[in-house]
């Protein structure tokens, strides 16, 4: 199996405080998985071990990826840089940042500054940073949290159109549940603190869930009893 | 509809009233001369070609005290706002520059320098320096660590974080430290030039109180605080243009 990331035992306190607790995750090339949970329970700090932004941790993690972007919570933007001079903050290749931005959609928002942009196309911005560096990997780190429902929609259509072309792995940690049915192709439902996997739910044979479907409907019911 | 008469200039003729009144009450224009005393004594001193050349004098001191001053406090504040243990090294240097009263500069100034332009430059520098770094530091420490943890996250080199996140971030407090400096600049280049230069409207100020020519005296002044005012005014004026034209989005 053509591995992205495999944690063994993967546990992480904080102090006393222990917040993840022996996980074992494999995370295929080119998938994208979801982790899901109550808020609070964790999932920043397991996608932060995942990436390597958190190092002090006990157990195993092997990443089998070269390059990786990250699509943090706030967009993380440069309040006095244009979208543009963000972007070559990354990287000064032109022809990338401007493919960056043709694929969110933003290419005629280059000189905008950040305060001019609304939050769904800062998301975007935040996005298009991470596909600069060609990445194998990104991960989201609840990207659609603080979006209306409209900018969420159309920040997780790019994602996915994006990422069925680029074949990059995408790791999500979200709590909004129909983010997850509709993103993912496997959910790891997680406990509350500590942190471990209760159950795993492979979407490989659903077609396109819609945020709306009925479908969609009845895997948030059935997720909510895992929740509760 | 009526138009209303905007409130800063009835403060402005609020003030002159004041002034008038003061002067009509005391009645010696030894002690108080009329706002009209000064202003034809203004007229006066443009005419026999003293007061546009000492103002120039003065501008100018101030204006390198100023550069000299940040040219010196930037890097120092950058250092401070970066490391705690270089803060804690500086801090009692930096206390000590900020209590210390101008007048006592003065004896070693002149001891070094003489009578001359020195010493307004150097006293200028002093006052300003502890200003520059306090700001300059704040703003270092006000850097969002998150825009930091996104730039190594993309492995962004570090010319590059200090360019565009740690002087992108100090740009307010820089603005703003040279805002304050304009008008502290002012006070303490003409004080200076009072006690210990050679030139300028300190000096001319001086020359009027030694011969007892209060409406002179008052003539300087007055010269002084409006160009005082026009400074931060023309100052206003550029960050807001800055701001226009999307160079100055942190202000």
């Amino acid at each position: 199996m053509d591995l992205a990331v495999k944690t063994h035992s993967l546990s992480k306190s904080f102090g006393d405080l222990l917040v993840i607790r022996e996980l074992n995750i494999d995370i295929k090339r080119s998938e994208r998985v979801a982790f899901l949970g109550p808020s609070g329970c964790g999932k920043t700090t397991l996608l932060r071990c995942l990436s390597g932004l958190l190092t002090d941790y006990s157990g195993e993690i092997q990443r089998r990826y070269s390059k990786a972007g990250f699509v943090f919570q706030e967009p993380r933007l440069i309040p006095w840089s244009s979208l543009y001079n963000n972007l070559t903050f990354v990287t000064q290749d032109e022809k990338k940042i401007q493919r960056s931005l043709e694929l969110v959609e933003l290419d005629a928002f280059g000189n905008h500054h950040p305060s001019k942009l609304s939050g769904g196309m800062q998301q975007r911005a935040n996005l298009a940073r991470a596909l600069i560096v060609e990445p194998d990997i990104i991960f989201f780190d609840e990207p659609f949290q603080n979006l209306d429902l409209k900018s969420n929609i159309k920040l997780m259509e790019a994602v996915k159109r994006i990422q069925k072309q680029q074949k990059w792995t995408a790791v999500l940690v979200t709590h909004g549940i129909r983010e997850a049915v509709v993103f993912a192709q496997r959910i790891f439902i997680l406990s509350k603190k500590p942190s471990h996997i209760i159950k795993e739910i492979d979407m490989t044979q659903e077609k396109e869930t819609d945020f709306f479907s009925t479908k969609t409907a009845e895997y948030e019911k059935m997720i909510l009893e895992y929740y509760e | 509809m009526k138009r209303r008469i905007p409130d800063w200039i009835v403060g402005v003729c609020l003030l002159f009233l004041f002034w008038w009144i003061l002067s009509l009450i005391i009645n010696q224009s030894l002690i108080v001369p009329s706002p009209y005393e000064v202003f034809v004594k203004i007229v006066e001193e443009i005419q026999r070609g003293k007061l546009l050349p000492a103002l120039a004098m003065t501008f100018l001191k101030s204006i390198e005290g100023l550069g000299i001053a940040l040219l010196i406090g930037t890097p120092i504040g950058i250092i401070m706002g970066i490391s705690r243990r270089f803060e804690e090294w500086i801090r009692p240097s930096t206390m000590v520059l900020r209590s210390m009263p101008v007048v006592s500069w003065l004896s070693s100034v002149i001891v070094i320098w003489g009578m001359g332009w020195q010493a307004p430059i150097f006293i200028i520098v002093t006052t300003l320096l502890p200003l520059i770094i306090y700001n300059i530091a704040q703003g270092v420490k006000s850097i969002d660590v998150k825009l930091i943890e996104m730039a190594h996250v993309y492995q962004v080199p570090n010319a590059r974080i200090f360019k565009q996140i740690y002087l992108g971030s100090i740009v307010p407090f820089l603005l703003s430290s040279v805002r304050v400096s304009l008008g502290t600049m002012w006070k303490v280049a003409i004080v200076a030039e009072f006690m210990a230069g050679d030139s300028g409207l300190g000096i001319e100020i001086s020359w009027a109180k030694f011969y007892l020519e209060t409406p002179t005296v008052f003539a300087f002044t007055s010269v002084a605080v409006l160009s005082g005012f026009l400074l931060e005014f023309l100052f206003d004026q550029f960050i807001s243009l800055m701001y226009k034209k999307g160079y100055g989005i942190w202000t």
